[in-house]
């Protein structure tokens, strides 16, 4: 039953025991009827027997004496028998003795009949008995009755039980609702303590047992259960506050030991800070003490007479002029560590040019550097370098307004890097020895370059271009 | 009864044959034989003669021929039927039944009364035959064969006539001077 499913139990109970009972009751009820219709017919047919069989008997004598009068007053007896419709006495050679018909009644052939039996009409039931005196047959008598009374009863029964029917069923309501409590009631307080619990998650409440049946023992594993959830709440709330506990801890530790990151951390930033300003300090004192180093050889160069010794003079004042510049730029740069190289080729060549008095519309200078950053220990030997052979090229590869360019270069070449400078001028005179000179600048540029590890060529072009090669990795961070 | 309703249709092939005797005798004879199965006798009242229905005819008439023609006849209970034309001198009192004729010839209330005691079943034919004293007496009404039954005179002589016989029977009761 698809519609009862979902209906609560109550009302489940209420209509099983109500639906039982009407089928039950019904199919009684059915059966009764069905019954007595049968015992109805059957007794009818031996009530109409026994008729036919005394009025047979009374009128045998009026058959023989040939009386038909009599035989109708005989047969006429019959309809004191309401259910009696027809009645006649027939003759063995088949001619109508007597005739009994109620005025009702259709008047019907009786000619099927004439044999002894019971006949099964739709509408009724027509017995034919023989009328015998003695042992000799003198006639038949045929007795119609219609069963229009055992349906009246019948109906009369229909109604009786329809009566009780619902009487029963009312009744049987009535008792329903008081018994399926009885169900019901535990199962429903069930039901409710379950909903609590599941609502209010509160596992202290428990159901009540009522009776001792499998209901009994449905509330007893339910509160067993719930029992042991509570059992495992407890110890799961206490193993939560433990963990609590722990995670409390922990987490104090962690913000302890952040904190102290933290202070640790700044600290470490302050005394960078710190460092980096002493840094650029260094820097700044070490470049200002080279600008006065260099001032005093100007003042002393002033008191020279000498023009070897003031030449002398002014050239190394050119250098620490140079290495100066390296100071500087390092502590204009952000990085003290490093300094890009480029600018500071650009800027030592513009100081060579203006110190040497080019004229800058016979030569050019060009430099062509990519971003190469360098440690100091670096910067400071291949500046020289460039210094001097810059120097060199300005001073000696134009005479008397010799027109050229110089070219100052810092490239990457696979796992070195190249510095060269180039002129389009004279060239090195022919008793210049380049790798065992005799002057300073080369002297330094040949100890420098060792100094770095690195290779010094002449090339063979026209005018002079020396080409330095050092290896890429002393431009590597960290590599001081 | 077969073997009156059979009676019945040989005397009416009797009747086709000519045989000159009117069906209203013939009926009376058949009703004659049939009153056997509806009187009972006292078992020591019957002739000795068991296994014989007498019937003795006092007088002439068509009745009587028509009687003779069921000479014979072979009763129910296998007993035959035999017919005796009685005169004066004859025991009146040795029958089953005295048949009275139309024109008996005897004088009939003196017989009825000498056989009053006596276990026979009178019938008769004419109009004053129950008030002399006669048990049965054969009439004509609507041109059918009726009968009317004295039932004090069978009761008198012992017989007892079954109440389906009487019911269809006119019952009437003997005059006032016998």
């Amino acid at each position: 039953m698809p519609g009862l499913k979902d209906v609560s139990i109550r009302q489940k109970l209420r209509a099983v025991i109500v639906l039982t009972s009407a089928v039950a009751l019904l199919l009684a009820c059915v059966s009764f009827m069905g019954y007595a219709l049968v015992t109805a017919r059957s007794q009818l047919v031996r009530e109409l027997q026994s008729m036919a069989d005394i009025v047979g008997l009374n009128s045998a004598a009026a058959i023989v004496f040939m009386d038909p009068e009599s035989a109708r007053e005989t047969l006429s007896a019959l309809g004191a028998d309401s259910r009696v419709q027809d009645a006649w006495i027939i003759e063995t050679d088949g001619r109508l003795f007597a005739e009994y018909r109620r005025r009702s009644s259709e008047p019907r052939s009786f000619d099927r009949y004439l044999s002894p039996g019971v006949y099964r009409e739709k509408d009724g039931m027509i017995v034919s008995r023989p009328i015998l005196t003695g042992d000799e047959q003198v006639g038949v008598i045929v007795v119609s009755a219609d069963l229009g009374h055992a349906y009246r009863s019948l109906k009369r029964y229909g109604v009786i039980a329809g009566w009780v029917l619902g009487v029963s069923l009312a009744v049987a309501f009535a008792l329903s609702t008081r018994l399926e409590r009885l169900i019901s009631r535990p199962l429903l307080h069930l039901t409710e303590t379950a909903a609590k619990i599941s609502s209010h998650g509160d596992y202290s409440a428990r159901a009540e047992r009522e009776s001792d049946d499998e209901i009994g023992q449905l509330i007893d594993s339910f509160n067993e259960m719930l029992g042991e959830i509570e059992e495992r709440d407890v110890v799961l709330q206490e193993v939560n506050e433990r963990l609590e506990d722990r995670v409390q801890e922990r987490t104090e530790e962690l913000e302890r030991e952040v904190q102290v990151r933290a202070r640790t951390e700044s600290d470490l930033r302050t005394s960078l800070e710190e460092k980096d300003v002493l840094l650029k300090e260094i820097h700044h004192r070490v470049k200002n003490n080279l600008q006065v180093i260099s001032s005093l050889l100007n003042l002393q160069a002033t008191h020279v007479d000498n023009e070897q010794a003031k030449r002398a003079l002014t050239t190394s004042q050119d250098r620490l002029r140079s290495i100066a510049l390296v100071h500087e730029m390092f502590y204009q740069s952000e990085d003290l560590a490093r300094i890009d190289l480029g600018p500071y080729l650009r800027s030592t060549t513009s100081y060579l040019l203006s110190a040497y008095g080019v004229d800058l519309e016979k030569v050019q200078v060009e430099v062509d550097c990519s971003p190469m950053n360098v440690v100091i220990d670096t910067a400071i030997p291949l500046g020289l370098i460039a210094h001097e052979l810059t120097s060199n090229a300005l001073k000696y590869a134009f005479p008397e307004g010799r027109r050229g360019v110089v070219r100052v270069e810092l490239q990457k070449r696979g796992d070195s890097v190249e510095l060269s400078v180039a002129d389009d001028g004279v060239g090195l005179p022919d008793h210049v020895r380049w790798d065992r000179p005799s002057s300073l600048g080369l002297q330094l540029v040949n100890s420098l370059t060792r100094q770095l590890r690195g290779k010094i060529e002449l090339k063979p072009e026209e005018g002079t271009c020396f080409s330095v090669r050092i290896h890429a990795g002393l431009f590597k961070a960290g590599d001081r | 009864m077969f073997l009156i309703g059979l009676s019945i249709g040989v005397m009416a092939k009797a009747q086709e044959a000519s045989s000159g005797i009117p069906l209203e005798n013939r009926i009376k004879a058949a009703f004659l034989v049939e009153l056997f199965s509806y009187v009972d006798w006292p078992a020591d009242a019957v002739p000795a003669s068991g296994d014989r229905f007498v019937v003795g005819v006092v007088g002439e008439g068509p009745t009587l021929l028509a009687l003779l023609d069921l000479r014979g006849l072979e009763m129910e209970d296998n007993r035959r039927l035999v017919v005796k034309r009685l005169t004066e001198a004859v025991d009146f009192g040795s029958c089953h039944m005295l048949f009275f004729s139309e024109d008996p010839g005897v004088d009939v209330g003196r017989v009825l009364a000498e056989i009053a005691d006596k276990a026979v079943l009178t019938v008769g034919e004419t109009g004053d035959f129950t008030r002399l004293g006669g048990m049965v007496r054969f009439y004509l009404a609507a041109d059918r064969v009726r009968f009317e039954i004295n039932p004090e005179a069978s009761r008198t002589a012992g017989l007892r006539i079954s109440s389906r016989l009487l019911r269809l029977a006119k019952i009437t009761r003997m005059s006032g001077d016998r």
